[in-house]
């Protein structure tokens, strides 16, 4: 089975986590309790082929940037998260963009723009535009969620792994298709 | 405004034209005046050929070309200002220079009497316009090319030469006042009062920028004494005023610049700069190495922080030479970080060697807290001490009068210094705490005592308030990461040893409950105290993953003795009490699996093991109901061969209410057999076979009333016998 490295990136309190156990659990996390570093593991089947998602929740704090670059290098998609209730998680998504494609050294990276908690529309301060516009300008997808209300959670992370099979067919696969022969022997 | 290419406005004055009009005044680089009214330029005079005069009265400024006059008003200060730019610009267009004879007559200090004033104010005058009364500029050129080595040496001495011309000139000036009207009429007179002004102006700021008082100093500079209060305070007002002399060269007009004397003044200057930083370097090397070698002498402690005491009063030193030589500075960095990058190494792997050999698991979290508590103490003092030291909050790149520079990466750049800074003098640091970590995690719940440490000194509230730009942070981040791997490492330890729980079991005679659960309960009442202060969200998610193995490894596993229905009874029953004692919403869905296999397990393990104790029985009242089925009454079943009343009969004889005693004894100790003590569970399964027991007994029954009455005929045990039986056997053992 392809495994997927997927790194969820933004600043803290957006709902990286939130997202994240949502997809991988169907669980809503009210409390806010930030993240140091948590990785998950998720089987799913996208397009007809079974996945295994390596996902990997981040740190939005300042202090554990210095991380970030490992987690790029290692990451094949990443989900960029602001909060559409707060400008400041929206504009801090450009250094981050640009940071990965440093460290990627390519402009095609699979990526997704997530302006999560549009359950809270009472309280958006980010225009649903605004962040289409951003995605135009990252040339990536855009999408609007809620880990609350489980909006567009599952796109997020099957969108990336279509990016992924997209941009590098098969070649993990024939990799891992080694794998169970030399189990066997 | 607009100027053209390569066009600079000299000075720009607000004035008051023709009727009251908001105009300015600007001279520009080119040598022209020009006047502008808002944004568009009206009109420009070429200040060589036109006449620019300041000293009207009534704040008037006039500019008189081909005959005609344009005038406005303005301040004093204005004034002065045009006059001098004007000054300015014409020197550097200027083609005259003049002779030093012409220079003499303004410059050379014969005495002027009453009498003589005013032929000699016109003469003067007279002098001055033949040559263009304005370019005094040109004078002052003149006089550096012939009389420059005089104005040199008059410099270096600190001369009086300034007070002497500012004399002659206020003489002249209160000369030219007294001759009133008379003497204004004359314009060249006017115009060599101008000029005579203008020149002690120039005069005045040449001195003030070259021969400030503090300079004065800079000879008997290798004499003093950096060790002492007074001679740092000598050398630092002598260092900061060659900085500030020096640094005003950039922005010197060209045409200062141009002058001998000038230049070799700061030529000098420049010298004593050099000799001033080198004296400089060689002392705080100096003194830096005798610290180094304090700090590095054993049984000394706290040696480490004194050295800041001490070298506190060198700071404006260092900020001196950030500026002035930078190698110099960079080197004495080198020094410095080269000797306390060691003793700090040493003094946190003490403090690490000594939290290591004191660790229990109970002190952990105080030691850890100990050692990292040490660690921000000391990163913090040498950051701010090092920011100040070192002079990282000031951006080179900024002026010296403090104003900002223009790129604004300041900020940025002097955060990147100081993180640099600091990570050159603590190296090893985080690789100390993660080999500290390592150490701890060696109990088995040290991974945890570390992570609620770290995620509380990071991550907790008193975290929150603690600055974000300490290194420190950095580093505890970097440890706490390094924590946070090391308890999900355990976690998933922990979840590689499931199966091997599993063969354990197998080699005892029952299976029971596998030692897995009994840790979790363990390591939820270690855990819940390890984290009542935070991170509940990482304890949930280790609970979900290894309940979610633990019932996956159950629900699979096999005991070569134990019936499965046993396993998974005795360990879902136990497991479910351990889910429920949790209390973590995000096991709610697991809690009630754990349930539902267990009271699966029950139902299968009574079903098949009870059996059907009076089996026959059964068997003949289900080829009744067969019957009764197949369209037979059931009151009229009795008169068919195999239903009769005698066929039961023989049948109910078969089971003597002491046989059917003596099987349930039997089923007793079967069970007890496959239960384990620890469980409890004996009671349970017993009162369960007792309920089928009745069921199956209850059913018999009411089909022996239905399809046999008044026949006689009853089972070998009452309801009453049958409880009486099942509470005796579970008394009896
Ligand atoms: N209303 C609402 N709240 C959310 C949503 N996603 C996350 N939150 C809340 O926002 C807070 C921070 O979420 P978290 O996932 O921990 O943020 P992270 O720091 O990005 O991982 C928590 O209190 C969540 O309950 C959402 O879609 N809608
Ligand atoms: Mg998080």
């Amino acid at each position: 089975m392809r495994e997927y490295k997927i790194v969820v990136l933004g600043s803290g309190g957006v709902g990286k986590s939130a997202l994240t156990v949502q997809f991988v659990q169907g669980i809503f996390v009210e409390k806010y309790d930030p993240t140091i570093e948590d990785s998950y593991r998720k089987q799913v089947e996208v397009d007809g082929q079974q996945c295994m998602l390596e996902i990997l929740d981040t740190a939005g704090t300042e202090q554990f940037t210095a991380m970030r670059d490992l987690y790029m290098k290692n990451g094949q998609g990443f989900v960029l998260v602001y909060s559409i209730t707060a400008q400041s998680t929206f504009n801090d998504l450009q250094d981050l963009r640009e940071q990965i494609l440093r460290v990627k050294d390519t402009n095609d990276v699979p990526m997704v723009l997530v302006g999560n908690k549009c359950d809270l529309d009472a309280e958006r301060v980010v225009g649903k535009q605004q962040g289409a516009n951003l995605a135009n300008h990252f040339n990536c997808v855009f999408m609007e969620t809620s880990a609350k209300a489980k909006i567009s959670v599952n796109e997020v992370f099957y969108d990336l792994v279509r990016q992924i099979n997209k941009k590098s067919p098969k070649e993990e696969n024939k990799k891992r298709n080694k794998k169970p022969i030399c189990r066997l022997l | 405004m607009k100027f053209e290419e390569g066009v600079r406005p000299v000075c720009s004055v607000s004035v008051s034209g023709n009727g009251g009009r908001s105009q300015r005044l600007v001279v520009e680089s080119s040598g022209a005046l020009v006047v502008f009214e808002g944004s568009a330029r009206l009109r420009s005079w070429p200040l060589h050929i036109a006449r620019l005069r300041t000293d009207l009265p009534n704040g008037e400024v006039s500019i008189e070309m081909g005959g005609e006059t344009m005038k406005w008003i303005c301040s004093d200060e204005s004034r002065l200002e045009l006059s001098r730019a004007a000054v300015a610009v014409t020197i550097s267009g200027s083609t005259h220079s003049l002779s030093e004879v012409e220079l003499g007559a303004l410059l050379e200090d014969t005495e002027i009497d009453d009498g003589d004033a005013e032929k000699h104010v016109k003469q003067l005058g007279e002098k001055l316009a033949q040559l263009d009364a304005l370019n005094v500029g040109g004078m002052l050129a003149a006089a550096t090319e012939g009389g420059g080595s005089k104005l040199a040496a008059r410099l270096e001495e600190g001369s009086a030469f300034g007070a002497a011309l500012s004399v002659r000139v206020s003489k002249l000036e209160a000369l030219t006042r007294l001759g009133g009207g008379a003497i204004q009429a004359r314009s060249g007179a006017a115009r060599a009062d101008t000029s005579a002004r203008a020149l002690r102006a120039e005069l005045a700021e040449i001195y003030d920028w070259l021969d400030a008082p503090a300079l004065a100093d800079l000879d008997s500079l290798q004499a003093m004494s950096l060790g002492s209060v007074e001679g740092r305070a000598r050398a630092l007002a002598a260092a900061e005023a060659l900085r500030s002399t020096l640094k005003m060269e950039k922005s010197a007009p060209v045409y200062r610049l141009r002058l001998t004397a000038v230049r070799e003044r700061l030529r000098r200057l420049a010298r004593a700069r050099d000799q001033l930083a080198a004296a400089l370097a060689r002392h705080l090397n100096n003194a830096l190495i005798h610290l180094a070698n304090e700090a590095h002498t054993p049984g000394l402690p706290g040696a480490g922080r004194r050295h800041h005491g001490e070298l506190q009063s060198y700071a404006p030193f260092m900020r001196w030479l950030r500026d002035m030589d930078e190698r110099a500075y960079d080197a004495l960095v080198k020094v410095y970080v080269g000797t306390w990058s060691k003793v700090y190494e040493r003094e946190v792997g003490a403090a690490c060697d000594a939290a290591r050999t004191s660790l229990y698991p109970d002190q952990t979290d105080t030691l850890l807290s100990d050692v990292l508590t040490l660690v921000e103490t000391i990163c913090n003092n040498e950051q701010d001490f090092c920011t100040q030291f070192f002079a990282l909050d000031v951006d080179p790149k900024e002026s010296s009068d403090g104003e900002k520079s223009e790129s604004g990466g300041g900020e940025g750049r002097q955060a990147s210094d100081t993180r640099r800074l600091m990570a050159d003098l603590f190296p090893t640091l985080e690789q100390q705490l993660v080999t500290l970590l390592a150490h701890v995690e060696r109990d088995p719940y040290g991974a945890m005592r570390a992570l609620a440490c770290l995620g509380r000194r990071v991550l907790g509230e008193a975290a929150a308030d603690t600055g974000e730009k300490r290194w420190a942070r950095l580093v505890l981040a970097a440890a706490a990461v390094a924590a946070k791997r090391g308890a999900d490492r355990s976690v998933t330890d922990r979840l590689a040893t499931l199966p091997e729980h599993v063969k354990q079991a197998a080699k005892k005679p029952k299976c029971g409950i596998f030692a897995f659960i009994p840790e979790l309960e363990e390591m939820s009442a270690v855990c819940e105290s390890i984290f009542a202060g935070g991170r509940r969200a990482d304890l949930d998610r280790w609970y979900l993953s290894l309940c979610t193995a633990m019932v996956a490894t159950i629900g699979s596993a096999e005991h070569p003795r134990t019936p499965r229905e046993i396993v998974h009874l005795e360990n879902f029953h136990r497991l479910h009490a351990a889910v429920c004692a949790l209390r973590v919403p995000a096991l709610d869905a697991l809690r009630r699996e754990t349930r539902r296999r267990y009271t699966e397990a029950l139902r299968r393990y009574v079903t098949q093991y009870f059996g059907r104790p009076l089996d026959k029985i059964t068997q003949f009242f289900e080829g009744v109901s067969e019957a009764v089925a197949a369209g037979a009454r059931e009151e009229e079943v009795c008169y068919r061969a195999a239903y009769s009343k005698h066929a039961l009969r023989k049948l109910l004889a078969l089971y003597p209410a002491g046989e059917v005693r003596r099987a349930l004894h039997r089923l007793y100790r079967t069970v007890e057999k496959h239960l384990s003590e620890e469980c409890g569970l004996l009671q349970v399964v017993w009162r369960a076979m007792q309920e089928e027991f009745m069921a199956q007994h209850v059913a018999l029954q009411s089909r022996i009333a239905a399809c046999y009455p008044g026949a006689g005929l009853a089972l070998p045990l009452t309801t009453q016998d049958i409880l009486d039986a099942f509470s005796d056997i579970a008394r009896e053992h």
